[in-house]
Formats: structure tokens, C-alpha cells, sequence
């Protein structure tokens, strides 16, 4: 990579460049020894939240950089206040994207995942309800945690993660009823309107299960409505709810 | 330093006491056989059992494994120390425990209730 010499140097040189970028990664550090001493204590959420802001603290500098350069050659002066807003704009559309391809990633590579194969029933479980609903069979992986739940990723790679809990806590006719329900979310993403709330799942891949969120989203209960439709019933659905949150139950205690 | 887990022993709810003492007896079990055995003794939730198998392998108290079945998966819990050895452990904790509160006053008595007789 050709990079110009003396653009690195004015750059540098500048002290409050060196206090900003220097200042940036000091934070993300911090956020990621917060996120690793915290890390049993913490929700879900939150812990998206500290892994996410530490991101974009790692990413900031070097947007910070980028920009600086540029508008350093372009206007030969920049202004301190606009550098930093505008490549703090970057960084948060970096973090976006990156969230993108880091969160499947982190999830799939994990040593506490593993991917399920075609031998296995419950590949062919989801086998047989994917070409009920007319879609491709998703990649299903297995996450080692007794927590049970269970969310999707439709973009890129269409996944469901599946966790040893809920596989564990649920009976066949319940877990099918989750299974549907996340094919279906798979199955929402030809619409691009559902894209906002596609990347807040993401954000919160967790919250599948919450009732609060599936009381507010659209999706959820679009989700929900195909199992049923495609079960005939409520009653094993509400019935996999119904295990969940009493387990969640019993972890608060 | 030796960092011995500080909290071993202590904290250990009666269930999970029960559960541990179930693992040293069966050395190998599901959730499943845990909750068939504790449901005829007390009120329990299959749930709350899970619940507790979790915790004690997040102390590290417990190993747990993947096994295939006909539901999918399921995991296969065993206790992760001999009883005996986590007996130690949790006395010499508890000991030294009592010295660090009491210091001269612990080894002193110490030394009167289990000295040499000369
Ligand atoms: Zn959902």
C-alpha cells in the first residue's frame, strides 16, 4: 500500500491528533477490560452495548486518520470540531456494518458453537419444515449454553442458532413451533421495509424471546402467526414461552 | 499465591448440595435423572434444576458434555472433583478463613484443641 510520507508525518506530529487517536484506543481498551471482568454479571444486551461502543472506539481513530489526511490535502487545513464529528459518523456506519459480519462471525466461530449436521434430526427437522414453507434450509448451529434460546440471522448466510437449553427444555411439537418461527424470520427478509427492524434483532439477538419486545414488534408476531398457521395450533408455541420464561424465572432467583 | 476459589463450599445453596451429593453418587447424569430423583423428596421445577446445573458448572464444581439422543442433544453432567478432594478444599478454605478473622486467637485455639499432646 502506497501511503504518502508526509501526510503520515503532518498527522502525527500534531499533538492533539496523538491525544485523540491515543485517547480513542485507551477507551476501547478499557471498554474491553470492562466487557472481560464484567462479562458474567452483564446481560445480553449490555454486553452487545460495551462490545459494540469498544468497536467503535477501535474504529475511530483510524476514520479519524483517514479524514484528517484527506481533508488535509484537499483544504490543506482541517477543523478540529468537523474531523471529529464527521469521522465519528463514520465510525458508528463502520460499527453498523461491521456488526453485520463481526456478530454471525463471533457466533459461528465460537468454540462454544458447533454446526449441526445433515445426519442429525434436528437438521432434518428443519430440512422438512424449510421446504414446507418453500425456502433454502438454513446453516443450524448449535450453541453450548444452558440458557434457552434461539434467534436467527437472515442476511449473508441465512442461520439459526439454537442453544444445548432450548433444545434441551422443549419437547418435538414445542421446539418445531420455535423452528418455524425463526424460518419465518428468515423468511421475512425478501422484504426490505423490515430491514430497520431485521438490524435491531441483530442488535439484540437475544430479545427473541422477551416478551416486551415481541409485544412491540411486527415481526415477532408475523413470526409467531407463520408457526401457528403452520401448526395448527397455538398450544406449542405458548407452551415453549411459556418454558422459557420460567426458566428465566428460575435464573433471576 | 495460591488463589484457592473463595466462595467454594460457602454459598452453596441446599439444592445444589443435593444435586452435587446426587453426581458423586450416580458420577454421571442428565437433568432429567436429577429432577426424576429430587421431585420425589421436594417440590422442584425441572427447570430450576437446569437452572442450577448451569451455576455449578459456571463454578466449575461440575463438567458437562454434548451427547446426541433422540431429541437432538442433551448435556451429560459429572461432577468435576472427587468428593473427597472438594471436602479438602472446602475445609482448608473455611480454615483459613477463620485464621485470617481471628489470626493468633484461631491458631492459638487451634493448638489447644488439636496440639501434641507432649
Ligand atoms: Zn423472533
Amino acid at each position: 500500500m502506497a501511503m504518502c510520507y508526509e501526510c503520515v508525518n503532518t498527522f502525527i506530529d500534531k499533538p492533539v491528533n496523538q491525544l485523540v487517536v491515543m485517547l480513542s484506543i485507551v477507551i476501547a481498551l478499557l471498554l474491553l477490560g470492562l466487557f472481560l471482568i464484567l462479562r458474567k454479571q452483564l446481560r445480553n444486551a449490555e454486553k452487545l452495548g460495551l462490545l459494540y461502543s469498544f468497536v467503535f472506539f477501535m474504529v475511530f481513530p483510524f476514520a479519524y486518520y483517514l479524514y484528517a489526511r484527506t481533508c488535509q490535502k484537499i483544504l490543506l487545513s482541517c477543523q478540529m470540531a468537523q474531523s471529529l464529528v464527521s469521522s465519528g459518523v463514520v465510525a458508528i456506519v463502520v460499527t453498523i456494518l461491521l456488526s453485520f459480519v463481526v456478530v454471525p462471525f463471533i457466533y459461528m466461530l465460537s468454540s462454544r458453537s458447533k454446526s449441526i449436521t445433515q445426519e442429525n434430526v434436528l437438521f432434518r427437522k428443519m430440512e422438512r419444515h424449510a421446504r414446507k414453507m418453500g425456502i433454502k434450509t438454513p446453516s443450524v448451529y448449535l450453541l453450548d449454553k444452558a440458557e434457552p434460546y434461539a434467534f436467527s440471522i437472515s442476511h449473508i448466510h441465512p442461520s439459526i442458532f439454537l442453544t444445548m437449553g432450548i433444545v434441551e427444555l422443549l419437547k418435538p411439537k414445542e421446539l418445531d413451533a420455535v423452528l418455524l418461527h425463526e424460518l419465518a424470520h428468515i423468511q421475512q427478509k425478501s422484504s426490505p421495509l423490515k430491514f430497520t427492524n431485521t438490524l435491531f434483532r441483530l442488535f439484540t439477538p437475544i430479545s427473541n424471546f422477551n416478551i416486551l419486545y415481541s409485544e412491540l414488534n411486527e415481526e415477532e408476531k408475523d413470526a409467531d402467526a407463520v408457526a401457528v398457521r403452520m401448526q395448527n395450533t397455538e398450544r406449542h408455541l405458548l407452551s415453549a414461552k411459556q418454558k422459557v420464561s420460567e426458566y428465566q424465572k428460575q435464573a433471576a432467583i | 499465591m495460591k488463589k484457592s476459589p473463595q466462595k467454594l463450599g460457602s454459598g452453596l445453596g441446599p439444592l445444589e448440595k443435593e444435586i452435587l451429593e446426587l453426581l458423586w453418587q450416580k458420577q454421571q447424569a442428565k437433568v432429567r435423572d436429577i429432577y426424576d430423583v429430587l421431585k420425589k423428596k421436594r417440590k422442584v421445577a425441572h427447570t430450576s434444576i437446569a437452572v442450577l446445573l448451569d451455576r455449578l458448572h459456571e463454578r466449575k464444581l461440575v463438567k458437562r458434555s454434548i451427547e446426541t439422543c433422540r431429541g437432538g442433544y442433551r448435556y451429560v453432567y459429572s461432577p468435576a472433583s472427587e468428593k473427597e478432594d472438594y471436602q479438602k478444599a472446602v475445609l482448608r478454605n473455611s480454615v483459613d478463613n477463620l485464621i485470617e478473622r481471628f489470626g493468633n486467637i484461631a491458631t492459638a485455639y487451634f493448638d489447644e484443641r488439636f496440639g501434641k499432646k507432649r
